[in-house]
């Protein structure tokens, strides 16, 4: 399981490898709960996305199987007008939210960072 | 405690930090409001002892579209405050017990765990408790193993996580699986019509001060508020059918079988929260590993600390078909619950389209190895004694399961000795038909000896020497006297073959 440790080494390599981090956070699927939250703007309420982005994770894996598909779902992708946000799941009970500022990063920048690193807190 | 306040949308609990006097529950709670933004209320101090509570509220996550309020309140650990610390708990949704791993402390902590166990045990609701191993940076903090054996000999329903609370180590991860087991009692609450709707009593570190003043002055009796809780649950009935089949050529029957992790939801896991710490204790560390069997069930290695299982035809496409069959486990686990053992679950996992039940069991020592090891290792006099005590544990659990539609299930293989009772510890059948419930004969003693008995004694005397047997029976008979178990004795003897 991760640490506290592993949580903030994860987040210190997003936040220097992705230009315009707004905020990341490690979400408990089950309850919402935030794990671990970093934010380089105060006036993101981080737990409240995560939580809402909670049920949009399960109503995806219930979709998943009221189609039947045996496909696990890897990462769900938001486009805002300004910004991008990045849902990637770590474990069947975990996973990670990201907002970034679209003007300053990319899509492709994002998902890679992301995969690379989240090994270490799965 | 838990509340539904429909108007504004959230649903209420209180998550209660227990534990000895300077174990670290107040720095757990500091590091906790610092970790999550929020600032610690503490009504009263005296030197830096808590005399009321520490609280913080914190709202974040959702529960079935609901914010999820968290009321998070640490007791004041001093001997001389018992009463307001069992008020306290008398309110919790999940209780974290800050233990005190340093050496110093640990026996203290051990003591006080023992009484918070017996202080949440008789909730008419089961309450989640996690295990909060503090001051783990300590140099003479007691290995991480042991705070574990200890737990598991107190308790087969404690999670146990570690924390160094001075630099806010462990304590988020804690909170958060003290959020999940109290959710699972919401849910416990709502799906027996339990759950209050409305405002709580207790808002805000104000009306907890206060009401904990009045508890005081009215000197009520110790244990009072918890009859506000609600009725007992509802027991499970005892309906025998076998699980409904699967539809047949499923697609998903092929697929990989998806087993137990911690993602399993609230309402698939049974019993409700006991069940998620032996969840969480089952798949700590490497996750579990099931494999096909020639039946087509799926099943882990027989040496796995838990043992797991799901037949072939435990897949269910839709969701109400799959809680139906997973409600119809937990009856059979129900109707036997007073010899099951306590780390014995069942529950539903998702699975792409599809649920899946399994069941999950601690793989505790059965009577049979028991048997079979004083055989091979032991001396005459030792493996009498182990034969009478296996025979005579059996029988007992054969007197109490007569009574059940399970009357054949306590073989020496599937009974076990857990915290010195004998239990059932084996994998349920997965259809149970009517030769199941029939009990057995008038000479029931000796049939069911027997039955259970004969093949594996006949297995080991044949491996020994008819002078070695003799001893045995000579042994068996001499104990059975002293102990009153003739009868007993005399059954085993026949049993026993010369080589």
């Amino acid at each position: 399981m991760a640490t506290e440790k592993d949580y903030a080494e994860f987040f210190n390599k997003v936040d220097s490898e992705i230009s315009g981090l707004i905020a990341v956070s490690v979400v408990d699927l089950e309850s919402g709960m935030t794990l671990a939250v970093r934010t380089n703007r105060q006036d993101f309420d981080l737990s409240t996305a995560s939580a809402f982005n909670s049920e949009m994770v399960k109503m995806k894996l219930k979709t998943i199987k009221a189609l039947g598909l045996t496909s696990t779902l890897e990462d769900m992708l938001l486009t805002l007008s300004d910004q991008i946000h990045l849902i990637r799941m770590i474990s069947p009970s975990a996973f990670v939210y990201i907002a970034v500022d679209r003007a300053k990063t990319n899509l492709a920048i994002v998902r890679t960072v992301v995969a690379k690193n989240c090994v270490g807190i799965a | 405690m838990a509340r539904l306040d429909r108007d504004r949308e959230c649903v209420i609990v209180r998550i209660v930090y227990d534990g000895t006097a300077r174990s670290g529950k107040t720095t757990t709670l500091r590091a906790l409001g610092a970790s999550l933004g929020r600032q610690v209320e503490t009504p009263a101090e005296a030197e830096g002892r808590t005399l009321f509570f520490d609280r913080l509220d914190y709202t974040g996550g959702r529960f079935d579209g609901y914010a999820i309020r968290c009321q998070v309140v640490s007791v004041p650990g001093q001997a001389s405050l018992q009463r307001r610390r069992e008020a306290l708990l008398a309110e919790a949704d999940a209780v974290v017990f800050v233990a005190d791993t340093s050496a110093a402390g640990y026996g203290a902590s051990l003591e006080a765990l023992r009484r918070s166990l017996a202080a949440i045990g008789d909730r008419t609701s089961p309450v989640g408790l996690v295990v909060q191993a503090n001051q783990r940076d300590r140099l003479d903090a007691v290995a991480i193993g042991r705070v574990r054996a200890d737990c598991a000999s107190l308790s087969p329903h404690l999670a146990v996580t570690e924390s160094t609370a001075v630099n806010g180590l462990g304590v988020r991860e804690t909170f958060v699986f003290a959020v999940r087991l109290a959710l699972d009692r919401v849910r416990e609450l709502q799906q027996t019509g339990r759950l209050e709707v409305g405002r709580p009593d207790v808002e805000c570190a104000d009306d907890l001060f206060v009401a904990l003043q009045q508890d005081a002055e009215a000197e009520r009796p110790q244990g009072a508020g918890t009859a506000a809780l609600g009725a007992e649950p509802a027991s499970f009935g005892r309906t025998w059918t076998s699980p409904p089949p699967a539809q047949e050529s499923a697609p998903a029957r092929q697929s990989a079988p998806w087993p137990p992790d911690r993602s399993v939801s609230s309402g698939l896991i049974w019993p409700p929260i006991a069940g998620r710490i032996a969840l969480h204790e089952a798949t700590e560390g490497a996750p579990v590993d099931p494999i096909r069997r020639p039946d087509g069930s799926w099943a882990n290695e027989d040496e796995a600390p838990w043992r797991l299982h799901s037949d072939l035809e435990a897949l269910y496409f839709d969701l109400e078909e799959g809680r139906a069959a997973l409600i119809e486990w937990a009856r059979h686990h129900a109707a036997i619950a007073q010899v099951l053992s306590r780390r014995s679950i069942v529950l539903a996992r998702a699975a792409p389209g599809a649920w899946r039940l399994w069941q999950l069991v601690a793989s505790i020592p059965s009577l049979e190895s028991g048997v079979r090891q004083a055989w091979n290792e032991g001396t005459p006099e030792s493996i009498a004694g182990v034969l009478l005590s296996a025979a005579k544990r059996s029988l007992d659990v054969q007197a109490r399961l007569a009574e059940t539609p399970l009357a054949k299930l306590g073989t020496f293989g599937n009974l076990a000795v857990e915290n010195g009772l004998t239990v059932f510890s084996g994998l349920f059948p997965t259809r149970i038909g009517p030769a199941d419930a029939e009990p057995f004969g008038a000479e029931s003693a000796g049939e069911i000896l027997r039955h259970h008995l004969a093949p594996i004694l006949r297995d080991l005397a044949a491996a020994r020497s008819w002078e070695h047997n003799l001893k045995i029976v000579v042994e068996i008979r001499r104990r059975a006297e002293e102990r009153g178990w003739s009868g007993i004795g005399e059954i085993l003897c026949r049993l026993l073959p010369p080589a």
